[in-house]
């Protein structure tokens, strides 16, 4: 198992690669896609979300950069998160533009491909990820995001211009999004996998699928997508390709309740669908959940770790977002802890084979 | 292991409330501001412990209580100082604080040369270099015997860094090496150290243990009635700085002293970085034998050089010991509970971490950064909880030698 870091589009600079180097990573999950035009710090956003959405595509040159610029601090990409908004706008939406966004797509990842970007998570989603907010709910007074149904209007529609929680073109106004329902966000993502994932894997890209966040069953009037823990089977028996894989949050799962989060994992890793781990902690479920350090949640971190090692995932996990600790640099100071953490779970495990959770068995005491 | 952090007080540049995020749960602080060896006074002892509690934290442990020259030397203010000595052991266990740690080190507390050594990963940590201090000892400080101390390998590399040497360069290396670390009880000028060196002329290592002992028969039965435990910090470097005695730098250092004191209230505070500072220290077998007296631990790794020369490095670094001394000390913390002994889980430090560039912002002390500090207790925690789930504290850890 690998330990990476995930890097901001404004993260990806010298100073932040020798940080993943003082940290130990071995890689890097890198977003190209700007959430912080509108705002410094990310939050929900208020009408406009996270700002305007920049470029509709990335080209070989911008990957080919990137994983040179990483390799001379000895790191390596472990996957580009998330699509360019502009560039698959209309396919989430269905809109006007989708067949010549999906030939964007395809170019795209076959660019991937070329310059050797392993692996693209992305989440199919047409509200995103929307309705949390900020405030001191992790260790200490740490600062971390939590969910609360109450607090929020939950069907608050999309304004016409967004999508993604992000603005992609000029919007009418008074005009929003109309409601979408299940089967047809099923067969729009049907469509996506079908035209996308024989490039990808021609191209020896992976497509890694994030879960919803937060998983509801409806938000903003749209539906949702992978917010069961049963939903990424569907998705795989979608399109079997071994490009179909999940971008596997654990924090997103566990806030789905019910307990799953074990069950899943095993069963991802077992079929080889895993195509990197967001690996973060939280404490209850939709409707009110907020996000803690690795160690305090309600997932039981170490027992992950044995089952991955049992079923031999080698792939890489990331912190994704953890809380960040109140002081001169509460990014750094939160990854610092996480990796350190995981660094100590996985070579406890990884030393211990009789700790390891192998496939077919069940609850080990 | 209960969890701990060291904070020097209000003028830490890291706050209590950065540490209770940490999600450590004690503090280790002393009354920093009376390093003169007089009794600290029920009022200071009061407010440092409300400082700490109106942060949500506990102080688990004094680090330390300082030992005057007059302690160590045995000379005519002996008495005096002993008696301040119980005098603030007695009102700091009054004050609820069960665990004491202090050292014995004469003139120099713990040394390095270079407080900015860049680790393979970039980061920066604290080093001691043989020939550098060497240079100093020989060339800056010319102490007569100097040249016998070391092999003449490093002489010869003494000699060379001293024909290089410019002011700014001596001005750098002494200041390491004589002006004191933070928490360090010795902070000397040249002419300064070369006479509280001389007050040792005829001190010898017997001497030195002897005088160790005096001083253990009289505070260990104030600690035994106060119902606290004492922790002596091995010597930091464990060899002889300076032709001064070190008694404190092995097992049989420890056994020595534990032996002659034997009540479990007269222990050890096992610093992994200071006794791992020499080759001959088998630190994970040295724990095995000790822990049953070990009452507070400094878990922080050194990678030791081929000419004695070490740096501070990351606490789980590859073949790491720290993980094998978390499995003694939670086995020897089943033992003591299996006894029905009523005794607090060992406090345990992440001591020092590595400074990383992010971290600069924080003006952290020499080897207390914040981030590589938080991370090495992240990793530490890490362990620990592996350790309970997988049920690596073997009882058979412990060596029958302490444990009866």
């Amino acid at each position: 198992m690998k330990i990476g870091l995930g890097l901001y589009c404004q993260m990806l600079n010298d100073e932040h690669f020798a940080f993943a180097r003082q940290l130990g990573v071995s890689h890097v999950v890198a977003h190209l896609e700007d959430y912080f035009s509108a705002e410094p710090e990310l939050s929900s956003g208020d009408g406009g979300g996270w700002g305007r959405a920049g470029s509709a595509s990335w080209s070989y040159d911008t990957f080919r950069g990137l994983i040179d610029r990483l390799a001379q601090h000895d790191l390596k990409l472990a996957a580009i998160e998330n699509l360019p908004v502009a560039g698959w706008s209309d396919v989430l939406l269905d809109g006007p533009d989708r067949d010549r966004q999906m030939d964007g797509l395809k170019r795209m990842v076959r660019d991937a491909g070329r310059a050797g970007v392993p692996c693209i998570g992305y989440n199919f989603s047409l509200a995103g990820v929307w309705g949390w907010s900020r405030g001191p709910f992790a260790r200490g007074g740490a600062l971390s995001v939590g969910f609360d149904i109450d607090a929020i209007d939950p069907q608050e529609p999309i304004p016409d211009g967004m999508v993604w929680n992000m603005v992609y073109r000029d919007g009418k106004p008074g005009k929003t999004v109309p409601p979408v329902d299940s089967d047809t966000l099923w067969q729009r993502y049907a469509w996506f996998l079908d035209q996308l994932l024989p490039v990808a894997e021609e191209a020896g890209v992976v497509l890694a699928a994030h879960p919803d966040d937060p998983p509801m069953d409806r938000l903003r009037g749209t539906a949702r997508l992978i917010n069961r823990p049963d939903t990424y089977g569907r998705a795989f028996a979608l399109n079997p390709s071994p490009a179909n894989k999940a971008e596997l949050c654990l924090g997103s799962v566990q806030e789905m309740g019910g307990g799953a989060v074990y069950d899943l994992v095993a069963q991802c890793a077992a079929e080889n669908r895993i195509g990197y781990i967001h690996f973060r902690n939280v404490k209850g479920a939709v409707p009110k959940y907020h996000e803690v350090f690795l160690d305090e949640g309600d997932i039981d971190m170490a027992r992950i770790i044995r089952i991955l090692a049992g079923h031999g995932y080698d792939g890489v996990l990331i912190p994704d977002h953890t809380p960040e600790l109140v002081c001169g640099a509460p990014w750094h100071a939160g990854m610092a802890y996480a990796i350190g953490y995981m660094k100590a779970l996985i070579g406890q495990v990884m030393a211990n084979p009789t700790s390891w959770e192998r496939p077919g068995a069940r609850e080990v005491a | 292991m209960e969890q701990t952090w060291r904070w020097f007080g209000p003028s830490d540049p890291i706050s209590l409330d950065q540490i209770r995020q940490s999600g450590a749960t004690g503090i280790v602080s002393a009354i920093h501001e009376n390093y003169r060896g007089d009794a600290w006074t029920e009022a200071e002892i009061a407010t440092r412990k409300a400082e700490i509690e109106a942060a949500g934290l506990t102080w688990s442990v004094v680090e330390s209580i300082p030992v005057t020259d007059a302690i160590k030397r045995r000379t005519s203010d002996w008495q005096r100082d002993v008696d301040a000595y119980c005098t603030t052991l007695r009102r700091v266990a009054r004050a609820g604080v069960p665990t004491i740690c202090y050292n014995f080190m004469p003139v120099v507390d713990w040394t390095r040369t270079d407080l900015t050594f860049r680790l393979a990963n970039g980061s920066s940590a604290l080093r001691f270099d043989t020939a550098e201090f060497a240079a100093y000892d020989a060339f800056v400080l010319q102490r007569a015997q100097a040249r016998d101390a070391y092999t003449d390998d490093v002489m010869e590399r003494a000699e060379r860094l001293a024909a290089a040497f410019d002011d700014t360069a001596i001005a750098r290396l002494e200041k390491t090496v004589i002006q004191g670390l933070p928490g360090g009880e010795g902070s000397h000028d040249r002419e300064g150290i070369r006479a509280r060196i001389d007050g040792y002329a005829g001190i010898d290592d017997a001497t030195l243990r002897e005088n160790l002992i005096a001083f253990l028969k009289v505070v260990v039965p104030v600690a035994v009635e106060e119902g606290v435990r004492l922790g002596i910090h091995p010597d930091d470097p464990p060899y002889s700085l300076f032709g001064l005695p070190r008694v404190v730098s092995t097992l049989e250092d420890c056994r020595t002293l534990l032996d002659a004191v034997p009540q479990p209230a007269n222990g050890i505070t096992f610093c992994a970085g200071s006794f791992g500072s020499r080759p001959d220290n088998d630190l994970v077998s040295m724990a095995r034998v000790l822990a049953p007296r070990v009452n507070f631990t400094h878990l922080r790794l050194v990678t030791l050089e081929d000419d004695g020369s070490f740096f501070e490095d990351e606490h789980l670094r590859a073949g790491s010991p720290l993980v094998d001394l978390v499995r003694v000390f939670m086995a020897e913390e089943a033992r003591r509970a299996a006894k029905g002994e009523a005794a607090p889980p060992i406090p345990m430090r992440p001591d020092h971490g590595a400074l990383f560039d992010a971290d600069k912002a924080h003006a952290a002390l020499p080897g207390y950064s914040w981030i590589g500090r938080l991370k090495g207790l992240a990793e530490l925690r890490g362990v620990a909880h592996a350790v309970e789930r997988f049920g690596l504290a073997d009882p058979a850890l412990i060596e029958p030698d302490y444990a009866a």
